[in-house]
């Protein structure tokens, strides 16, 4: 794998004296993969059956309840396309525990739909979900996701998620898995390295930073917003969020955690109480996690 | 009853199942979906589950929904041909006609169709295994 000087030299001063454990990760083969049992169609009792029954090894993520870690890439199974389980990064299932159910919640950019899908059955078939994005490849995906897991109470939109304050209704719920620069995706996809650049990341902060203001405009009073990105970056992370903490002055940053997350805090004064995972302290992908109550 | 609760009271009636919705049913074109989240403002562009067709078929979801009660018009096959299925392959020496509901010893798997003594794949191509890594 060759790295870029630029984004090696934006990491080696981010991390420090920890960049080659960060590196390193990226550069083992996966070892392990995850799921998470679909309780809207299955247990994890059973899932765990279909595994054992299969050869597959697996053992708990330590900050989801559903979620797996397995010794097998052949995950693809009839217990798969019957909707008993999702394939999923372990750190993809933070921000849906973090942000919870609600009663009227949004996903503003929910494709291909790992996070809504946990969302749904969190909120246990109850209420509404609004499952958006605005590309319609990416739509499929979704529907086809929200369809093998059995969800009832979803309704997906084409939104522009920067203008998504423009729709008719106010959540108490919104999670913003904002599109980023994708830096934790490196294990399963090298391409990100030959597009990353410094002008890159700061053309998809000013996006973030739309995203960001439309997806906290569009909660009602109270309601609370998780933000989240599976990427590195400070502009795409703390920055986006002190943006928004610039810009609504009625916006409170909460403490982001999990019980059995190994969280690091955020790297600015101002957005120390988001949440940092790193691959050198939980083994899965890096993601960013933020979260944010409005008023009150 | 509006034209939904008449396709799935036809449904029930070809499965012998008591499927009851938690919801509401709407029929969009020949599509049946239960959808079970309040009224909204938003219009989508999907909403909710799809179940069924007016031809009585049912999607693997609509399957597993009915399955669970059906007493008629259900076939039960070993967990081989059931991940032969799932692979894409029909499924031959089987009595009967018209669309059925495939079960194992431990669950309903989805919907097929006995033509000719085989059920013919029902599968939509996107819910077959790919036998790979994904």
């Amino acid at each position: 794998m060759r790295i870029p000087r630029e984004f090696e030299s934006y990491h080696m001063r981010l991390l420090g004296g920890e960049y080659r454990r960060f590196l390193d990760y990226f550069l083992q083969p996966d070892e392990r993969y995850s799921v998470r049992v679909n309780t809207l169609k299955s247990t994890v009792r059973e899932v765990k059956r279909v595994f054992s029954e299969n050869a597959i090894g697996y053992g708990p993520v330590e900050w989801c309840r559903e979620g797996l870690w397995v010794d097998s890439e052949n995950l693809d199974l009839m217990e798969h396309q019957l909707g008993l389980y999702y394939i999923q990064s372990a750190s993809s299932m933070i921000a849906p525990q973090v942000l919870g159910a609600g009663d009227w919640v949004a996903d503003l950019c929910a494709a291909p739909g790992g996070k809504a899908t946990h969302l749904a059955q969190l909120m246990g078939g109850r209420g509404l979900l609004v499952a958006n994005d605005d590309n319609a490849p990416r739509i499929r995906a979704l529907v086809y996701n929200i369809q093998r897991l059995g969800v009832e109470n979803a309704l997906v939109t084409k939104f522009d998620a920067c203008r998504f304050d423009r729709c008719a209704e106010r959540f108490d719920r919104v999670l913003l898995d904002a599109p980023c620069s994708s830096v934790g995706t490196l294990r399963h996809s090298r391409e990100i390295l030959s597009k990353w650049s410094m002008q890159w990341v700061r053309s998809l902060a000013e996006v973030q930073k739309r995203m960001i203001i439309a997806a906290y405009d569009s909660l009602m009073d109270g309601g609370r917003l998780v933000y989240t990105t599976c990427t590195t970056t400070l502009e795409e992370n703390e920055h986006v969020v002190e943006h928004l903490l610039g810009e609504r002055p009625d916006a409170r940053l909460k403490r982001a955690g999990l019980p059995g997350l190994k969280i690091r805090r955020g790297l600015t004064e101002r957005a120390y109480d988001t949440g940092r995972v790193w691959p050198q302290d939980t083994g899965s992908d890096p993601h960013f996690v933020a979260e944010v109550v409005k008023g009150g | 009853m509006d034209e939904g609760e008449e396709l799935l009271a036809r449904l029930n009636g070809r499965y012998g199942s008591s499927y009851t919705v938690d919801g509401r049913l709407m029929l969009k074109k020949d599509k049946l979906f239960v959808y079970s989240g309040p009224e909204s403002k938003l219009r989508g562009v999907w909403n909710g589950l799809h179940i069924g067709c007016v031809d009585l078929s049912l999607t693997i979801e609509g399957a597993q929904k009915l399955g669970t009660t059906a007493s008629k018009n259900t076939v039960t096959v070993t967990t081989n041909q059931a991940r032969a299925y799932y692979d894409g392959e029909d499924l031959k020496g089987f009595p009967g006609e018209g669309p059925v509901i495939l079960k194992t010893k431990d669950r309903v798997i989805g919907p097929g169709l006995i033509v000719d003594g085989a059920i013919r794949n029902s599968l939509p191509q996107s819910r077959k295994t790919s036998r790979r890594g994904l």
